[in-house]
């Protein structure tokens, strides 16, 4: 690892004053997990690291009206174990107590789930330029592309490697952003960003810029959520496909869904055809099987891959049982 | 978690009193380093209030209740501390990447990665290492179930193993075979010696533990 | 010169090493401790005791190699190389040589890579990070060639070639009886295509090695499975380099405490051992290097891949008429043969006719090595899944045709006979215990998202009889207690622990009073770690060393009892008049009447008996479940029933052979290397990508040792047991998988891919 210059920021105010306009400049630390795995490769090599861990009042989970606020700095242990979340947030809860591993839930935090970097393996790979370290060609495209892209790919062909943003992606959530300018909210969805609009990032975050807190509205009792991750071994794997659905039942008719595919696409990726199947319907095998078939109809799988049209296909349609 | 960190939250400034008082009390300092003055509020903490950030500093470790003066680098992480600097090589390194589970230690009660965890940001922290996790000289419950049932081959990952057990251990409660595996799942034994480590920790943690 | 390399009274005998027979010249020991009693329960041996470096390991005291941490000790670290294949035209070291910290550079004068990860240089500084910073600041000017990185692409007619010639090795061939008369009498033939992938041995604690190279000696700390073999490896490279220096077993000593696993990447020299002396020598300092998790996944060795076009040809009745291999396997950048592909095909069952051919493939990627059972797992995944789907075809129950061809001797029934053979009881009771005939009848007849069936794999490791020549030193002190010491090493199956219950056995003492000492070059030349063969091989050298330092007090005793010492013998410890067994003292006494603080003798292993083919079996028994909507196969239990001959500690034993049952499952299910054509680089060399598996996937694993007792191979009766467990699992699983689903994978690893790939192809079918 380079080293770098470590700035311990007490304050968001001083966090945002310390970074630059340049990726290279500065780059910001949460849990560090993630940070610190790419800068080992020299993957990411910034001039300075600036620390969020240390502003206090960042790691809290609280109600306020009715939203269940969470701290850019809140540990996915603690997502994972806290009963607001696992009560109202059922699906965020489920995905953040299947991240990685325990030790990795005690160090990472929510935010920094958010905002970490693919883990394609030729991005992950120093020596490979590809598209999304400045270079021209995805290697995923005549490479293995086994765990790559079945939507939304292209230029760039990574799938997002976070489970708490699919989560939080089936719930009405919103992050605030904070720079030297000042504070705002974005909604959830307008923050990940495709390759085709910029193949270098995930995401809206500028070099300046940092998450404060994520807000989620919480849903009424008649709402229930449910995660899927499918993965080759029960721990550390990210996910080879996952779905987050959230219902809004009464009785046994559907009246609004969400539902969001993981690591299907370089951002979680919100399948509008399987709500349709699903809104205004009487939950029944059929429908289920019919949300999982609109999920992928018009996917484009890669290569490697098109085993991965079938695992949505049969997730989406557990997940609609499952929450029934 | 909130709250559960020691007072000297940003770490730097030398010891907090109540870690200060316990490293006098067990009269354990080691030789290879310089322990701490309690008030001298150091360099790092004085730089760090710049917007440049610090390339390198003084920084006091609290490890196995003791406190250790060491001079790092931004970029040295925790296990390369332990292992080099203060000699403590009971914790290993097996990936050096966060996918294996041999450098864990625990940081104020809880395990983490000591190999993606910056020196720097464990200061102020109490950081327990497997060399400082028996109960004072004699094998907490944990290692002697190991050692009974046989937890063990190469025993390279078992310091880390025992890390993870012993935290879960100490939670209390009666830990269901499916808690037990997720608890101890941060951890490979390339060896697979994991059914006698299951059995070891749920005996640990059946006699409620400590 | 180390005494005990001299080899007075020699004798021929066969050893088998990793699979591979070689015939040597071996000393004879002078006398042979008698043979242990078949059926009586004994006072140390075949005792569940916990191994004796337990409290070391728990408490992080145990040394590993990277754990020492000498006065001035710096780090060293390599320059590799990131092309497949290049010409070197330059390797720049001035501006890594002007780096903090740095002491020493080092290069090794390549005018060519062949892999990524290939070794080019070293340096070394006085701290890792430093060490690291110089390592990224050589500059390394490549003239990059074409390269092949995967088996078929190196089988094409155009492909790059990687040793400047053919990039097909020379075959082996084997052959009996007459493969077309076999053919013509069976009733049923099937044919298959298998592949496996190339697996990483991985041990958790990377290769490492330590140099102090003083005035006197040259220490090296070394991780390695073989102390005497490195030791000689060492000295024969660096007297090469340094041919006015006096370089010998007398001055170049090679130690270890605990090695972190190895598996088979450890065995002989890993490389760092002559680069870390010649940094040491250079800069005056211990240098420390140790490899990070990619670099020991690229250049220090895997387990091959396989190809294997099979045919087994069957009566109606089950009797195999004839079996035919095609089998190809890569073994990377370096002019080796292929993995043995034989073992199933060849020796497993009875069948007069058998034809085989396999070899090598090379490739722009690091070098294949021997991998726990070499061969054999890759060999049984294709054997037993054509097994079974021809048991399917003549309508047999899998097990019944297994124990149909049964064979009674060695090659397939045609050799020589088997020292001993505990198989069938093996299947008995593995049977039993799986509940076997709970299986589904028809393969993939399971309702619901959650498929279960049940598979079986029979297994041979053709090894296990462990090799003469290992000596053990005894010390006898004056209050009774032991020291045994011989230059083996702890690699984690236990050994300590039983050379000590072995002692402790036949001194008639308590274990406790026993001292092992090993992992010393300075020591007996011991045996190798590997090839199932410690067990087998120190046992018998620490009774007969035993044996010999007992004698020495054989004066005391004589003249106590007025016999000639040809009338004595020994038993538990004490000194006896053969004829008179009452009349006989304990060692404890009889050395108090000796003026020497203690006595210390030793002994050697002899050789294997001519007669006899001394090989370990096995038969495996599992049940799977898989999730059809997620392809995802889980093992939920697992019996293993194994011929180890006598079990010296049961409780390390049945760990090993979970250890193994546990890394046959990720072999079956998640593992694999995995190299891009494009860039010639591994994709995944890391343990995220990598996927060992964690506690989670661990089954219930219920271990059944048979209850043979070898009587002709050593005085214990023992056999070895660390590669036979490895051997039947993949078979095993992919049998069971077929079993539950109707589905036969025959690639692995069996991923939710090709799960979901095969279901959906059933789906199609059947709709």
């Amino acid at each position: 690892m380079k080293n770098f210059a470590l700035l311990n920021a007490r304050t968001l105010d001083e966090a945002v004053s310390s970074l630059g306009t340049d990726w290279n400049e500065a780059a910001v630390m949460s849990g560090g997990t993630d940070l610190i795995g790419s800068m080992k490769r020299y993957i990411q090599t910034p001039e300075k690291v600036v620390n969020l861990k240390t502003v206090s009042g960042l790691e809290e989970i609280r109600s306020e009206n009715e939203n269940i606020v969470i701290g850019a700095e809140t540990k996915i242990a603690h997502v994972a174990s806290d009963s607001k979340v696992s009560e109202h947030l059922t699906a965020l809860s489920m995905a953040a107590g299947n991240v990685a591993s325990p030790q990795i839930r005690n160090m990472g935090t929510i935010s920094g789930n958010i905002c970490q970097r693919p883990r394609c393996w030729y991005y992950r790979d120093t020596e490979v330029p590809c598209m999304k370290k400045g270079g021209i060609r995805c290697y995923a495209v005549a490479g293995v592309n086994t765990y790559h892209a079945i939507y939304g790919g292209g230029p760039c062909h990574i799938v997002h490697p976070s489970d708490t943003a699919v989560a939080l992606s089936a719930f009405d959530t919103t992050l605030t952003i904070v720079d030297k300018y000042g504070t705002k909210d974005v909604p959830f969805s307008e923050f990940f960003v495709l390759p085709e609009e910029d193949a270098s990032r995930e995401n809206i975050l500028k070099p300046f810029q940092v998450i404060s807190k994520i807000t989620v509205k919480a849903p009424g009792d008649n709402v229930k959520s449910t995660f899927i991750k499918v993965q080759e071994r029960e721990a550390w794997d990210f996910a080879v496909a996952s779905v987050a659905l959230s219902m809004k039942m009464e009785g046994t008719a559907c009246r609004e869904a969400s539902v969001i595919l993981g690591a299907a696409a370089p951002i979680p990726w919100r399948s509008e055809a399987a709500e349709n199947e699903l809104t205004g319907k009487n939950i029944t095998e059929t429908v289920a099987v019919a949300a999982g078939r609109a999920a992928v109809a018009d996917s484009t799988p890669m290569t490697d891959n098109k085993y991965k049209v079938e695992l949505f296909t049969n997730i989406v349609k557990r997940a609609v049982t499952e929450l029934v | 978690m909130p709250g559960s960190r020691s007072d000297d939250k940003n770490g730097y400034d030398g010891v907090s009193r109540r870690s200060f008082l316990k490293g006098m009390g067990t009269g354990v300092v080691s030789t290879t380093v310089i322990p701490a003055v309690a008030s001298a509020k150091d360099k790092i903490d004085r730089i760090s209030q710049s917007s440049e950030g610090i390339t390198s500093a003084n920084i006091t470790l609290n490890i196995n209740g003791n406190d250790h003066r060491v001079n790092v680098e931004s970029r040295t992480t925790l296990v390369s501390v332990l292992r080099n600097k203060l000699e403590l090589t009971g914790t290993k390194i097996g990936c050096n990447n966060g996918e294996c589970g041999a450098c864990t230690v625990l940081l104020d009660g809880k395990p983490v990665y000591s190999c993606m965890m910056l020196a720097m940001d464990a200061a102020g922290r109490q950081i327990t290492t497997i060399e400082g996790i028996a109960d004072g000289g004699e094998l907490n419950d944990v290692q002697k179930s190991f050692i009974e049932n046989d937890a063990m081959q190469c025993g390279f990952c078992i310091p880390g193993q025992v890390i993870s057990a012993t935290a879960l251990v100490s939670e209390g409660g009666n830990p269901g075979e499916k808690e037990i595996r997720k608890a101890m799942s941060g951890n490979l034994c390339r060896c697979g010696a994991y059914p006698h480590i299951f059995k070891a920790v749920a005996n640990a943690a059946g006699k409620g533990g400590r | 010169m180390n005494e005990y390399r001299r080899f007075p009274r020699r004798i021929k005998t066969v050893v088998e090493s990793e699979g591979d027979h070689h015939i040597i010249e071996i000393e004879l020991p002078e006398h042979e401790a008698e043979v242990l009693p078949q059926q009586e329960k004994l006072n140390v041996i075949g005792h569940e005791i916990p191994r004796r470096e337990a409290v070391e390991k728990v408490t992080g005291s145990a040394k590993y190699t990277g754990d020492y941490r000498p006065q001035g000790l710096i780090y060293g670290k390599l320059v590799r190389s990131s092309k497949a294949s290049a010409l070197i035209r330059e390797v720049d070291l001035s501006e890594a040589e002007k780096m903090p910290g740095v002491k020493a550079v080092l290069s090794l004068s390549r005018d060519r890579v062949n892999y990524v990860g290939d070794v080019l240089g070293a340096v070394a500084a006085e701290t890792e990070e430093q060490a690291e910073d110089a390592v990224r600041a050589v500059r390394v000017v490549y003239e990059e060639e074409r390269f092949v990185v995967n088996m078929d692409r190196a089988m094409r007619e155009n492909a790059p070639k990687v040793l400047g010639q053919e990039n097909l090795g020379r075959p082996v061939e084997f052959t009996r009886g007459d493969i077309q008369s076999g053919f013509n009498q069976a009733d049923e033939i099937l044919e298959g295509e298998f592949k496996t992938q190339i697996e990483i041995h991985n041990p958790i604690e990377p290769s490492t090695s330590m140099a102090i190279w003083g005035a006197d000696e040259i220490l090296i700390y070394d991780a390695t499975q073989t102390i005497d073999i490195t030791q000689e490896w060492v000295i024969r490279i660096l007297k090469s380099i340094f041919p006015d220096e006096d370089i010998s077993d007398n001055n170049l000593r090679l130690r270890m405490d605990y090695l972190g696993g190895g598996f088979g990447c450890k065995i002989g020299p890993c490389g760092l051992e002559t680069i870390a002396a010649r940094l040491s020598k250079t800069t005056n300092s211990p240098v420390l290097i140790a490899l990070s998790r990619e670099e020991n996944s690229l250049d220090q060795g895997n387990r091959p891949d396989s190809y294997q076009k099979l045919k087994i040809g069957a009566k109606r009745t089950g009797e195999l008429t004839a079996i035919e291999l095609e089998g190809y396997s890569s073994v990377g950048a370096a002019s080796r043969g292929s993995d043995n592909l034989s073992p199933a095909a060849r020796e497993m069952y009875k069948c007069p006719n058998v034809q085989l051919k396999y070899q090598g493939v090379f490739l722009n990627a690091g070098r294949s090595r021997a991998c726990r059972g070499p061969g054999h797992p890759q060999a049984f995944f294709a054997f037993e899944s054509l097994l079974d789907d021809l048991a399917e075809k003549i309508d047999m129950d899998p097990l019944d045709f297994r124990i149909k061809n049964y064979a009674e001797k060695s090659d397939g029934d045609t050799g020589r006979p088997y020292s001993s053979k505990g198989l069938m009881e093996c299947y008995e009771k593995g049977a039993e215990a799986i509940g076997w005939s709970n299986r589904n009848q028809t393969a993939g007849d399971y309702a619901g998202d959650k498929k279960r069936g049940i598979g079986m794999s029979s297994l041979v490791w053709t090894g296990g009889a462990g090799v003469p020549g290992s000596v053990v030193e005894v010390d006898l002190f004056k209050d009774g207690k032991v020291n045994i010491r011989s230059g083996v090493q702890e690699i984690g199956t236990g050994t300590m622990t039983i050379m000590a219950q072995v002692a402790a056995e036949d001194l008639g003492i308590d274990i406790d009073d026993v001292n092992v000492q090993i992992g010393d070059s300075n020591y007996p030349p011991g045996c190798p770690s590997y090839g199932s063969l410690a067990t087998a091989s120190i046992t018998p050298s620490v009774r007969n060393a035993i044996i010999e330092t007992l004698r020495k007090l054989y004066p005391v005793v004589a003249r106590r009892y007025r016999v000639s010492e040809d009338k004595l013998e020994s038993a538990n410890g004490v000194i006896r008049v053969k004829e008179n067994p009452s009349r006989g003292m304990h060692y404890r006494d009889a050395i108090k009447n000796v003026s020497e603080s203690k006595i210390t003798g030793s002994g050697r292993r002899g050789p294997n008996p001519r007669d006899y083919v001394g090989y370990t079996f096995g038969a495996h028994f599992c049940e799977v479940e898989i999730d059809i909507i997620t392809g995802r196969t889980k093992v939920l239990k697992y019996v293993a029933a194994h011929d180890s001959g006598r079990i010296i500690n049961p409780l390390t034993c049945r760990n090993q052979v979970h250890g193994a049952i546990i890394q046959g499952i990720g072999y079956s299910l998640t593992e694999q290397r995995i190299m891009d054509n494009r860039t010639g680089r591994m994709t995944n060399p890391n343990f995220l990508d990598y996927r060992i598996l964690p506690i989670t996937e661990a089954p219930e694993i219920d271990v059944i040792f048979s209850s043979t007792i070898d009587p002709v191979l050593n005085s214990l009766g023992v056999k070895g047991i660390g590669e036979p467990p490895r051997i039947g699992v993949a078979g095993c699983v992919a049998n069971a998988i077929y079993n539950a689903s109707g589905i036969r994978v025959t690639h692995l690893p069996i991923t939710p891919e090709k799960m979901i790939n095969g279901l959906k192809t059933r789906k199609e079918g059947s709709s």
